[in-house]
């Protein structure tokens, strides 16, 4: 059935297995980070890729120089203090063409790097299309970490959103599991906690539970004939059994729920605040490794957003389609993705400022996150240039540099990233545009 | 020779008999024992123990089994009769059949069988019964919406691709979702053919619990619906070119409506067209009736999708008595559903907006009266503290929310059958009839009833439990009762030759289906209910496909009127034709019980005497005592099925069930593997005359299956067998567990109603229901002290 996925699968229950804990007491098991530990030799490597949309401001964005000395222009200002672990990639195309309009390949293929099938939605241009004909790198990723146990988590990716909103199509979803299976991300920090954290909850409040139901079975035993008593006496031992399985999993989870108020309103004047708990919850999560994947998708193709808290009264998308010329709305654009790169930079930070669990470095020291968006520029709806800063030592880029190249189709890019981690693929999407393979001076 | 032989061995053992009758301990009950019981107990130290061990309790090597069970007097004497010793049946026959019977009746059995299957249990919801009592608990809240005579779906037609009201252009009932219109617009000048999107409303009616798949082709955008309305079971509003069916499970509870919504949408494609098709279970998938949609929303119904492990049959039929570890966990996976499903919606069950300032007693209220509809009275002060006040606090409301709801629908309250407690007797009565009559709680109609005075009166019970009977709820449950009884759930992939029976393919097996069900059907609704006719009937439906198989000696002329008025779904052209009688008699003839019962080319007898031996007659037959190497193909060809029956089931050992077996085997014989009737097998005439034994001295002889029928009409063991299967899908319960006679009362009460199952089901509820007031269960168990 090719409906949404919420991302959980088999893979979990898998490894449950695996580990000789069975598949019913797993359901019930928050994720044991004690076992993670355990493995923790090899260093863990991670990637976060964030979206924002509508395209940038090319002159405020780009820097002039290239190599490592570069000066960074408005938009980018607030990733000063990441300079020397900085990554920025100019001349990198979506080279995708075929069904749908700029915006539906923009999102759609961005992270799948292949076609979409033809289908019957039409955006504002070209052919109507229907779902990508492929999965994401991120997808691909997380097949491959959780393929070993070295590398598996509980969850191997996480898809989250910031007010993504609105009902499942190509504008609102970049994440797909295969062919026609886009995955929703979660943007309710309740959700999201209760997925991270619920579990554990679940534990505690089926031991009450069981002990209320034990304590009205027993006091039924009086009002029983003795022959019936037998009946009670199993389903007597069918509670202890559970019981007993559940009291050996609390003993070894030794996750604390992180303490975040996750009361926000799922409102546009919330956005920081939800940009804060979401990136919050996620850095809680990459520390308690409960995956080493994840997708932070702010707003949607085409988003209007309304940065009132930025002063703005037009909705994002609007001011995109505004001529150049147009002053006043380039400086409004210019302010917004620079608001968005402060939600970069702070994503950065918390990174920087989470120990590993093993004391080795910080998260951010393994980690790469890539900020990235769906076209080049707004207006000319061009997939040339397509945004892509990184900061973080996760994929073992060499960082702290301003790359250009020459329309470099952004498979390659992603092949890249996969070698990075360790998966040596020679083609991801469209095959042709996968010629080449992994781009070397990423790593040099 | 076999009088002296007999007397020799009588006379031989009369010395044992004197010294063992001083042995008190064979004896459990304290009268003297009988003459006939010293007999008996006499031949069985000479003849049965080197097989059943001196207390029947079995010998390895031999008879592993304990002996045990609730035969009566006659049918065990019969037994013995009949195929005991194994290797000399004769040799215990008569008297001495009837002595043995009686010793053990008196001592081993009573004191072996063991309690479970003579008292009535503790027992838990069984599954049906389980997702039955959560639905009603959803009910209570959710409402129950009227659905009224009309079929099809409500469709709206609209301009554009959004639903807008204002482009409303049409509003009519289509019949079903099967259209295909191209590139003009579904009605031609009212909307513009470029972009329209349509949106089906109502209600679809599910007559048998279980998994149902929904199937949509169309190239088209389109969502679907079912019983959820802020999920779709099919999301494809996205369309891709290359799928152009797509599928989804869902698994729902017989006897009720569920709501429906269906919207499409036509922008920029080409064509557009629609079908929405479903697979019953069992069923091949086939466009939704008409019949089975309605144009109203019915309330959502609360439901779970949780497995629940099977049901213990050890008894041969579905009881909850298995209190297991894997039970115990999918209480709780179901309970944890339950709980999301509430709280999902908290706002619209606790009434109040979330901001409100009494939400959270309002929370608290709701969990109150969740409990009180699942344990059906009302909790007491220390209840209510247990699983409602406890749980909240401190914490967020909706967490409080899910655990009260997890306390109790783990509760033994809600999980236990009868815990009687709480609530006046009358009330009790009344909910014990409607478990009985149709698995449910029957809150409105109880509470309704009771507005007009109490249950004390017979007339007000079975007046209750005609009212149950008469429900979706009631329908539902003795439909499943009749699948289970005649196997019908065990139809699976049912396959012939298609080089000789080229028109026996997976649809005529469909029609077949649903010309069994109407035909019972028919008969459990009519005025007079009768079980004879189910075996007598000459009646059959057929569509244009089986008339040209099982009815081509019809004219015209002789055919039967319009189908009856009751809600039976199906779209094809059925219709009733009464068949010539020494064509068909009832259910042992009809087609798909013959084709079950029948091999991938040939008849079976074996599986058809079978059928008739346990179904029908409710004897007990053990497993083949020896692996069987059927007769080769080539001895096999000469021979008609019935000669190679026979050939292959001669040995004395195999004799002593076959003799029973057979003969009714063979009288079906006139029906071929696809229930055709023939005259020939193998190019001799087929031989339907069999010789039955009623006892040592009497048989008789019949030809034919409506002779066999009438003859197992006549027999007092057929209704007596049809009762107590009734009684066990009615309460779950042996009939010992109530009284010793108690089967027999309903037994003799059945015969004197004319067979009329409605009320002996009726009586059932309403005596079951009596008898559990009047003493507790241990009281009525015999043979524990």
């Amino acid at each position: 059935m090719k409906v949404e996925r919420s991302g959980h699968s088999i893979d979990r229950r898998e490894l449950m297995r695996r580990l000789g804990i069975s598949a019913a007491a797993a359901s019930l098991v928050g994720w044991l980070p004690s076992l993670a530990l355990a493995k923790c030799a090899i260093r863990k490597q991670r990637v976060i890729w964030m979206f924002s949309p509508n395209g940038v401001v090319p002159p405020s964005f780009w820097p002039a120089e290239t190599g490592s000395e570069f000066k960074l222009p408005e938009i980018l200002q607030p990733l000063e203090p990441f300079r020397d672990r900085l990554l920025i990639l100019k001349g990198v195309d979506n080279r995708i063409r075929g069904d749908g309009d700029d915006h539906m390949r923009g999102m759609s293929c961005l992270l799948t790097a292949i076609e979409l099938f033809p289908g019957n939605i039409q955006g504002g241009g070209n052919t109507p299309a229907g779902w990508p004909k492929g999965h994401s790198i991120d997808q691909e990723l997380r097949r491959y970490l959780q393929s070993s146990q070295a590398t598996q988590t509980r969850f191997g990716s996480l898809e989250l959103g910031v007010l993504v909103g609105g009902g499942a199509d190509v504008w609102s979803r970049w994440v797909y599991a295969g062919p026609n299976q886009p995955i929703a991300p979660v943007s309710d920090p309740r959700e999201l906690f209760r997925k991270l954290y619920g579990d554990r909850r679940q534990v505690e409040t089926l031991r009450s539970v069981l002990d209320a139901v034990r304590g009205e079975i027993q006091q039924l035993e009086t009002k029983i004939s003795s022959a019936d008593r037998r009946q009670l006496e199993s389903h007597l031992q069918a509670i202890r059994e559970t019981e007993e399985r559940l009291q050996r999993e609390i003993t070894t989870v030794q996750v604390t729920p992180p303490n975040i108020d996750v009361d926000v309103p799922m409102e546009p004047d919330h956005y920081p605040r939800l940009s804060e708990v979401q990136q919050d919850l996620l850095v809680s999560a990459l520390a308690s490794d409960q995956c080493r994947l994840a997708t932070l998708q702010y707003d949607r193709s085409v988003g209007n957003m309304r940065f009132k808290f930025l002063g703005i009264e037009q909705g994002h998308h609007e001011l995109s389609h505004d001529p150049d010329e147009k002053a006043e709305s380039t400086e409004k654009l210019i302010k917004i993705n620079r608001w968005y790169a402060e939600q970069f930079a702070r994503l950065a930070q918390r990174l920087a400022d989470t120990p590993e669990a093993d004391g080795n470095g910080t998260l951010l020291d393994n980690t790469t996150i890539i900020w990235t968006n769906e076209l080049g520029k707004g207006n000319s709806h061009t997939l040339n240039d397509i945004p892509f800063v990184m900061i973080g030592g996760g994929a073992g880029f060499r960082m702290g540099r301003s790359l250009r190249f020459e329309h470099l189709p952004h498979n390659r890019l992603w092949i890249s990233l996969a070698h990075g981690l360790g998966h040596s693929i020679e083609s991801f999407g469209n095959p042709e545009l996968s010629q080449g393979g992994r781009v070397e001076e990423l790593f040099a | 020779m076999a009088l002296i032989k007999r007397v020799l061995t009588w006379s031989l053992f009369v010395g044992f008999v004197s010294v063992l009758s001083l042995i008190p301990e064979c004896f459990v009950s304290a009268q003297e024992p009988s003459p006939m019981q010293e007999r008996g107990q006499a031949i069985w130290n000479a003849q049965c123990v080197s097989c059943h061990g001196e207390r029947g309790e079995g010998v390895p090597g031999k008879y592993e089994h304990r002996l045990a069970g609730p035969a009566s007097l006659e049918e065990l004497a019969s037994l013995i009769e009949q195929t005991m010793p194994e290797d000399e049946p004769e040799k215990c026959v008569g008297d001495d059949a009837r002595a043995v019977a009686e010793f053990l009746r008196a001592g081993i059995l009573e004191e072996r069988a063991p309690p479970v299957q003579i008292r009535r249990e503790l027992l838990h919801l069984t599954n049906d019964q389980y997702h039955r009592a959560v639905a009603d608990v959803g009910e209570r809240f959710l409402g129950k919406a009227q659905i009224g005579a009309e079929r099809g779906l409500k469709a709206r037609y609209f301009d554009g691709r959004n639903f807008d009201e204002k482009k409303l252009a049409a509003e009519q009932v289509d019949p079903r979702i099967d259209f295909d219109w191209q590139a003009g617009g579904p009605i031609g000048e009212k909307t513009g053919a470029e972009e329209y999107c349509v949106e089906w409303n109502g209600s679809i009616y599910i007559e048998e619990t279980g998994d149902y798949e929904w199937i949509v082709r169309s190239p088209n955008g389109y969502r679907l619906y079912v019983n959820r309305q802020d999920q779709p079971v099919l999301d494809s509003w996205v369309a891709t070119r290359d799928e152009p069916e797509k599928s989804v499970r869902q698994r729902l509870v017989g006897g009720r409506w569920y709501p429906i919504r269906l919207q499409a949408l036509k922008v920029k494609d080409p064509t557009f067209s629609i079908q929405w098709l479903w697979r019953r279970p069992r069923r091949q998938a086939e466009l939704i009736p008409t019949s089975s949609l309605a144009p109203e929303f019915a309330r959502p119904v609360l439901l779970v999708q949780t497995s629940f492990p099977a049901d213990d049959h050890s008894l041969g039929y579905a009881r909850g008595s298995f209190f297991s570890t894997e039970w115990e966990e999918a209480t709780t996976q179901a309970a944890w559903e339950i709980a999301d499903l509430v709280v999902g919606r908290l706002q619209k069950f606790a009434g109040v907006p979330r901001e409100a300032a009494d939400f959270p007693a309002k929370c608290q209220e709701f969990c109150q009266r969740f409990a009180e509809a699942a344990f059906r009275r009302p909790l007491t002060d220390a209840e209510r503290q247990r699983y409602v006040t406890q749980w909240f606090g401190s914490g967020p409301v909706e967490e409080s929310v899910r655990v009260s709801l997890l306390s109790t629908l783990k509760s033994p309250w809600f999980l236990y059958l009868g815990l009687e407690g709480g609530k006046p007797a009358d009330q009790e009565l009344a909910e014990q009839i409607a478990l009985a009559v149709a698995d449910t709680s029957g809150q409105d109609l109880i509470r309704e009833s009771l507005r007009e005075g109490d249950f004390t009166s017979r007339e007000r019970q079975v007046a209750l439990a005609r009212e149950l009977l008469d429900s979706p709820a009631g329908r539902a449950k003795w439909r499943a009762f009749f699948v289970a009884w005649i196997g019908l759930d065990e139809i699976e992939d049912l396959r012939k030759d298609k080089a000789i029976y080229g028109q026996f393919d997976a649809g005529l097996v469909d029609d077949l289906q649903e010309s069994l069900l109407r035909f019972v059907s028919d008969v459990w609704e009519s005025p007079e209910s009768d079980y004879r006719r189910l075996l007598l009937s000459n009646e059959l439906w057929v569509t244009p496909a089986m008339r040209e198989l099982y009815a081509k000696s019809l004219t015209d002329t002789e055919q039967s009127g319009d189908p009856p008025a009751s809600e039976i779904p199906h779209a094809k052209d059925f219709i009733k034709v009464s068949l010539p009688q020494e064509e068909r008699a009832g259910l042992l003839t009809h087609p798909l019980l013959l084709s079950q019962l029948a091999y991938f080319r040939t008849t079976s007898p074996i599986h058809r005497g079978v059928f008739v031996t346990r179904k029908i007659l409710g004897l007990t037959l053990k497993p083949p005592p020896v692996a069987v190497e059927p007769i080769s193909e080539e001895e096999a060809n000469e021979l008609t099925t019935r000669e190679r029956v026979e050939l292959q089931t001669r040995p004395d050992n195999c004799m002593s069930c076959h003799r029973v077996i057979n003969p009714f085997g063979f009288a079906l014989e006139r029906y071929d593997a696809i229930g055709r009737v023939r005259g020939e097998d193998r190019g001799k005439p087929v031989d339907a005359k069999v010789r039955i034994e009623l006892s040592e001295q009497q048989s008789i002889e019949l030809t034919g299956a409506r002779a066999l029928a009438e003859h197992l009409v006549a027999q007092r063991g057929t209704a007596r067998h049809f009762v107590q299967s009734v009684l066990h899908h009615a309460v779950r319960q042996p009939a010992m567990g109530y009284t010793p006679t108690f089967l027999d009362e309903l037994t003799d009460f059945f015969i004197n109603h004319d067979y009329n199952m409605r009320e002996l089901v009726i009586e059932i509820a309403v005596r079951t229901a009596e008898l559990s007031q009047q003493a507790e269960p241990s009281a009525k168990t015999t043979g524990e002290q």
